[in-house]
């Protein structure tokens, strides 16, 4: 461990605090949204991820036969099929980008989630350990990138943008206006209308990457906190270490197992919920 | 700590690099998997609704080719006995023509050996009467003279 503070409020804020390029002194960005920062250790696992994810694929696609089929591909075939399905559903057609990006944020963000499982002082513990060898006081690293805005906004944003080029194709640039204009109120409230319709569209990748977000935020906080039992009856020596630990522990497997079901369950709903957006935006208004 | 950084933008990168890539080599290939083997599947079921039909046909031309060789054994086996019939008739008829030929021919032969005969006789007897006669006369009667006497002798005889 790199705390050497001892208070729990440091301890948290240890665990929150990203290995960053171009942050302040107090390794913060300069405000709520700052672009010239980049949180190195967040990019680095997401790179992770999505590298093993792109391995994977490789790996099914270098044994898929048509004939007879492994139990890999039988799972991953349902999984593709149970997304066409949905895809399909919505679209009442095929649509293969679609499925893509549903397959990619489900396979991505499980991935980016499953790292919270990992225990919270592992990762940062061992890096620490090796920053100590080469003279680094506080190393920072932070292993989940869903539990940071900037990973679940970019999925979003992503979806955004597609979903608004759909409705521009679905109705062209007069029925985009048109909807903004007379949605849903009709055409007499029409400042009424932009105001809900815009709150309407972008609720919908906020939405989306904030409850990613907050589950993933959540959980870890949860982990850290767990944690802390433990830590404050070492930090002065005290015999509640025998209360603690084994609480700690508990706490930490039930909670790991109720995370492994949210970890799936985010990365689902972040997948479906896309799907369903870009549905809906294909749909002409006739309202 | 919470906030919005230029790590957005490298996620951003990532994800569309990661969605294409699932595309071409996830997405893409296991659809076109799973059409392969559902093209496979249509076909396999059509190949075997078609053997059905074709071996359904099969039975029926063989058993309609049977029961015409059946119908031309019949007509091969009664053309067979009619003719057997027809030679024997045909036989029994001949001998039974050649046997009365034969034995009219056999009773033509006896009527003339007995008329023959009965002639011969006539002759004899007549000669002897005529020969009786000259005895009795003691001289010789002129046969020529006489012939058409005993003609009527022999005649009468008869």
């Amino acid at each position: 461990m790199a705390n050497s503070g001892g208070g729990s409020a440091e301890y948290i804020t240890h665990h929150l605090t990203d290995w960053c390029a171009g942050c302040t002194a107090d390794h913060k960005p300069g405000g709520l949204v700052d672009f010239s920062v980049f949180t190195l250790d967040l990019i680095i696992v997401g790179l992770v991820c999505a590298a093993i994810v792109a391995l994977f694929s490789l790996f099914v696609r270098k044994r898929l036969t048509a004939e007879e089929p492994g139990a890999l591909q039988a799972v991953v075939e349902a999984g593709v099929e149970y997304v066409s399905d949905q895809v399909g559903q919505v679209f009442h057609k095929r649509n293969d980008f679609v499925g893509a990006l549903a397959v990619a944020i489900f396979l991505w963000v499980s991935l980016m989630n499953l790292a919270d499982i990992i225990p919270v002082d592992l990762v940062p513990g061992v890096l620490g350990g090796i920053g100590h060898l080469f003279g680094a006081d506080h190393v920072f690293f932070r292993i989940v990138p869903t539990a940071a805005l900037d990973t679940p906004f970019a999925m979003a944003l992503v979806v955004f943008v597609v979903m608004v080029y759909y409705q521009f194709r679905a109705n062209g640039p007069g029925g985009y206006a048109k909807r903004f204009l007379t949605h849903p109120y009709g055409k007499w409230a029409a400042p009424a209308n932009i105001l809900t319709t815009f709150i309407d569209d972008v609720s919908k990748p906020v939405s989306l990457a904030l409850r990613l977000f907050g589950n993933m935020f959540a959980g870890e906080l949860i982990f850290a906190l767990l944690a802390m039992l433990t830590l404050s009856a070492l930090a002065p020596p005290s015999g509640m270490v025998a209360v603690w630990a084994p609480l700690h522990f508990l706490g930490g497997f039930i909670w790991s197992v109720f995370h492994l079901l949210i970890v799936f369950l985010q990365a689902f709903i972040f997948a479906v919920l896309s799907i369903v957006y870009l549905g809906m935006a294909t749909q002409t208004d006739d309202h | 700590m919470v906030a919005i950084t230029g790590t957005l933008f490298v996620q951003i990168l990532v994800f569309l690099a990661l969605v294409f890539f699932i595309k071409k080599v996830l997405w893409g290939p296991i659809n076109q998997t799973i059409d392969e083997r559902r093209k496979k599947i249509s076909e396999g079921l059509a190949a075997a609704e078609r053997g059905r039909m074709e071996l359904d046909e099969a039975v029926k031309k063989a058993e309609a080719r049977m029961a015409e060789a059946q119908e031309e054994s019949r007509e091969l086996l009664a053309n067979a006995q009619r003719q057997a019939n027809d030679t024997l008739d045909k036989a029994r008829a001949d001998a039974r023509v050649e046997g009365e030929r034969i034995v009219n021919a056999a009773r033509e032969e006896i009527d003339q050996a007995v008329a023959s005969a009965k002639e011969d006789l006539r002759r004899e007897v007549g000669e002897l009467a005529v020969a009786g006669a000259e005895r009795i006369l003691k001289r010789e009667i002129d046969a020529k003279a006489h012939n058409d006497i005993i003609d009527d002798i022999v005649a009468e005889i008869r």
